[in-house]
């Protein structure tokens, strides 16, 4: 009898080391940095340049061109492209005659006094690149949103081949509206995310504006800030940053701490039912084997600096 | 014992599944283009009397038949983006012997046809060309004008339309007629001057200057 106790204590003692290194190995999977990363560029691959437009007026049109490549280890297959509004701001530079006889009553320095977004519409247009190197785009995916509601959410642009170098078009139109007047003089100036993933899911068809962060869990946005800091390489300077994202889960939208502090919760409490099941039926003979929580303890630690 | 077995390896099993749940998971990056500016151009008029100073309006006071007044308005795109520029007369206000001076009162408005800023005198759109380049716009009683907008653009090249940056010199004279005696049964002596009824009367009117985008 003792010696069948022995056994079963064994091989059940096994099962959180067997955890425990598949949580270990997991991981340490995904505490490396992401194999997938893109940079947006010009025609000539050099550092694109900010979007600048200047003496807009109602019915006028600009559009960009921004081009994109998946450049640092390439996976296979697929991957899915995004663009995003962020950082917006609406300056008003004063409240001109016109926009003082239109009603115009945020006049002041501040980010929010401008009304500029509100009467700008975005088109974004996806386009492939030509051997030449040329962007031809194609037919919009994504219209009718003004810049103001179009900030801080994602515009999915389509997936295409990792090898491949895309392109896409964003257009801005000034709305031919009553209150124009409003906006005379203002200026509206933001940040163009762009973000490629190998997250094909369906929920992103294209074309379609995702939900708001503010909206959302905000956990896939902000996991790359978040858990690897913004990692500035030195172009900053020249109107780009890098931010990695090492310990988000794109898919889950998860953070790597939580899942795996979950994980290592339900390890604890596995140890402590045969902990329990030891001092009831086993005795101390099994101590030396079940009574470590370190295994646990220690991967979950892992996994919060990851 | 059996289900305290069961439980904890299904805890166990939960770890992993959690930890696998979360590996289920796609890499993803982005990068971003800082500092984008969009900024809106300007349309708005400004006003002087063509010599920069701030505009006179027209003031009549104690006018007679036959007696007129002429100002000159140079009409400045002070915005970035260009403007078609019409004038308006607006906000007519008589009393009862100037409603017959409102119809006696004869507006004619013009502009300077191809004149020219020269670089240095901005603010001196007026006069510079002399009335050699002045076109007529249109004649009609104060009664009559304001029924429809002036279109400035068809003052020639300069006011087609007001670029930014640009001035048009704009003519406004009004004339006071002098119209003839009516007759009277009783003889020449006994006739009347048909501008009796305005006398003593009194107009207020607005000009009103715009540009629109072209």
């Amino acid at each position: 009898m003792k010696a069948r106790a022995k056994i079963v204590v064994r091989r059940l003692s096994l099962a959180p080391l067997l955890a425990g290194l598949l949580l270990g190995s997991a991981v340490a999977v995904h505490a490396q940095a992401p194999n997938v990363s893109t940079t947006v560029v010009d025609a000539q691959g050099e550092t694109v340049s900010a979007i600048e437009a200047e003496g807009l007026y109602p019915t006028m049109s600009v559009e960009h061109v921004v081009f994109v490549a998946v450049d640092a280890p390439t996976p296979d297959g697929q991957v899915r492209l995004e663009a995003e509004i962020v950082d917006l701001q609406d300056h008003e530079h004063g409240c001109l005659r016109p926009e003082i006889r239109a009603g115009d009553i945020t006049c002041g320095p501040g980010p929010d006094q401008g009304e500029l977004s509100e009467q700008l519409e975005v088109t974004w247009r996806p386009g492939l690149v030509t051997p030449a190197g040329t962007c031809v785009l194609g037919d919009p995916v994504a219209s009718g949103q003004r810049l103001r509601a179009l900030a801080g959410a994602r515009v999915a642009l389509g997936t295409f081949d990792a090898a491949e170098r895309r392109c896409f078009g964003i257009e801005q139109h000034f709305l031919d509206l009553p209150e124009n007047n409003l906006a005379q003089g203002d200026s509206s100036s933001f940040d163009l995310r762009v973000r490629v993933s190998q997250d094909l899911d369906d929920e992103d068809v294209l074309g379609v504006v995702i939900e708001r962060p503010e909206e959302s869990e905000g956990t896939d946005r902000e996991a790359p800030r978040g858990a690897a800091g913004r990692d500035t390489d030195g172009d900053q300077a020249l109107g780009r940053s890098h931010d990695r994202g090492a310990g988000g889960l794109a898919h889950t939208g998860h953070d790597l701490a939580v899942i795996a502090g979950a994980a290592g919760i339900a390890l604890l409490l596995g140890v402590g039912l045969l902990r329990r099941r030891r001092t009831t039926t086993v005795g101390d003979a099994v101590r030396a084997t079940t009574d470590d929580p370190r295994p646990a303890t220690g991967r979950a630690d892992t996994g919060a600096h990851a | 014992m059996n289900k305290k077995i069961l439980g904890s390896s299904v805890a166990i099993v939960a770890a992993v599944g959690l930890l696998g749940g979360g590996t289920f998971a796609a890499f993803s990056h982005y990068d971003t283009v800082e500092d984008n500016q969009l900024v809106s151009g300007t349309l708005q008029v400004g006003l002087s009397d063509g010599q920069g100073e701030a505009a006179v309006p027209l003031a009549f006071e104690n006018m007679t038949p036959g007696e007129s007044q002429t100002i000159e308005v140079a009409l400045t795109n002070d915005g970035t983006v260009s403007g078609d520029a019409t004038l308006w007369f607006t906000d007519l206000v008589t009393d009862e012997a100037g409603a017959a001076l409102a119809d006696q009162l004869e507006i004619t408005v013009g502009n300077q046809r191809e004149g020219r800023v020269l670089p240095g005198t901005r603010d001196r759109a007026c006069g510079l060309d002399g009335q050699g380049n002045y076109q007529h716009l249109r004649t009609a009683s104060l009664t009559d004008i304001g029924a429809t907008p002036i279109d400035l653009r068809n003052g020639g090249l300069r006011a087609n339309p007001l670029r930014a940056g640009d001035q048009s010199c704009v003519v406004v004279t009004a004339t006071f007629l002098d119209l003839p005696d009516t007759t009277d049964e009783r003889g020449p002596a006994y006739a009347t001057s048909a501008n009796n009824d305005a006398q003593g009367g009194s107009v207020t009117f607005d000009l009103v200057f715009r540009l629109d985008q072209s």
